[in-house]
């Protein structure tokens, strides 16, 4: 065989040449093996498909939550501090309103640390969440400050 | 042409076919492998299509009647591979043959299997410029080691068309490299 008269820049990696074999043998194993998968469809399927798929409306689904569950984590706040209350009290009742709020709520955070606010809100009816709610009368802007702080744990993301 | 007559008679005979057939792997690999580089430009798609090459060989050896000889029916074999190949790859891009092989001629001058020069490239250019038949006739007689009675059995084409379109490719060529001559200078 003559010499190539002219080079082309072409090259090959290392061993290539060497290690081709190998890979014509998985090749052709490969290509023995059947082409077609066998699985059939009953006749007609991809003409009526279209007519089976529910397409999803485009917008997503924005969880709106409910007038409950806004006034629920409310009610169950406020529960929780009445409730605390109510039952740590004997006949010399203090008044709720006479409390500074810091002091409730380093009481709520040492005596009710292993509590979950809305297990809380599950043992109460919603009648006597209400009414303790009102007999409260914790001042609206205190009340707002604390929802602020501790309700944000409260996971309002879409769904 | 006796030792490739043995070699037939031994791949279509079942008893010693695989041995035989690795044999001829080892004989041509490195001669297709080439010649189908040349047409695809790119090392991976050429282990492909000489891979797909040999897999036709083999799946068809049985109907192989030596009528030309053994080598030129492979190489017909991996040029019809090569040239299928490309189609598809131009159609899975969505763009035409000539669009495809200006992408891999720009893709030569980031490939670690090209270690050709601008002037490479630049030739490479002007390769793609010419129609398909031209173009297989100028790989596999300027850079191949093919006779014209060898490229008249593999591309089925008379001797005298042959060198006709050598050389027109080769004024093509020629004319493509002068043009671009600036190129080279800067």
């Amino acid at each position: 065989m003559k010499p190539k008269k002219h080079t082309h820049g072409f090259s090959v990696p290392k061993d290539y040449f060497e290690s081709f074999d190998e890979r014509l043998q998985e090749r052709l194993t490969e290509s023995a093996l059947p082409t077609a998968h066998g699985f059939e469809v009953p006749d007609g399927y991809f003409d009526s498909v279209e007519d089976r798929i529910k397409v999803p409306s485009k917008s997503p689904k924005v969880r709106r939550l409910s007038h409950f569950a806004v006034w629920s984590t409310v009610a169950s706040a406020a529960a929780a501090i009445a409730l605390v209350f109510w039952l740590n009290s004997s006949e010399d009742a203090t008044s709720l309103d006479t409390v500074p709020l810091a002091s409730i709520e380093s009481y709520l955070e040492e005596e009710l640390i292993d509590y979950d606010i809305s297990e809380i809100a599950t043992e109460l009816t919603e009648a006597e969440i209400s009414t303790t709610f009102s007999e409260t009368s914790l001042p609206a802007d205190q009340l707002q400050q604390y929802l602020l702080i501790h309700v944000e744990e409260v996971d309002f993301s879409l769904e | 042409m006796e030792k490739e007559q043995a070699l037939v008679v031994r791949l279509q005979n079942g008893s010693d076919s695989d041995a035989a057939f690795r044999e001829l792997v080892n004989t041509y690999k490195e001669r297709l492998y080439w010649h189908i580089r040349k047409m695809v430009l790119n090392h991976d798609d050429a282990d492909d299509v000489l891979q797909n090459t040999f897999v036709k060989v083999y799946r068809n050896i049985d109907s192989f009647q030596g009528n030309s000889a053994l080598y030129t029916w492979m190489y017909r074999i991996a040029t019809n591979e090569a040239l299928t190949f490309l189609k598809r790859k131009a159609k899975r891009n969505h763009i035409t043959s000539e669009e495809l092989k200006e992408k891999l001629i720009e893709g030569l001058t980031t490939d670690p299997y090209f270690e050709g020069e601008a002037i490479q490239i630049q030739l490479q250019k002007a390769i793609a410029q010419l129609p398909e038949k031209q173009q297989l006739v100028f790989n596999m007689k300027y850079f191949g080691d093919h006779t014209y009675e060898e490229l008249s059995e593999i591309l089925d084409t008379s001797v005298g068309g042959l060198k006709s379109s050598y050389h027109i490719a080769v004024k093509k060529v020629t004319a493509f490299i002068k043009e671009h001559e600036t190129f080279f200078k800067n």
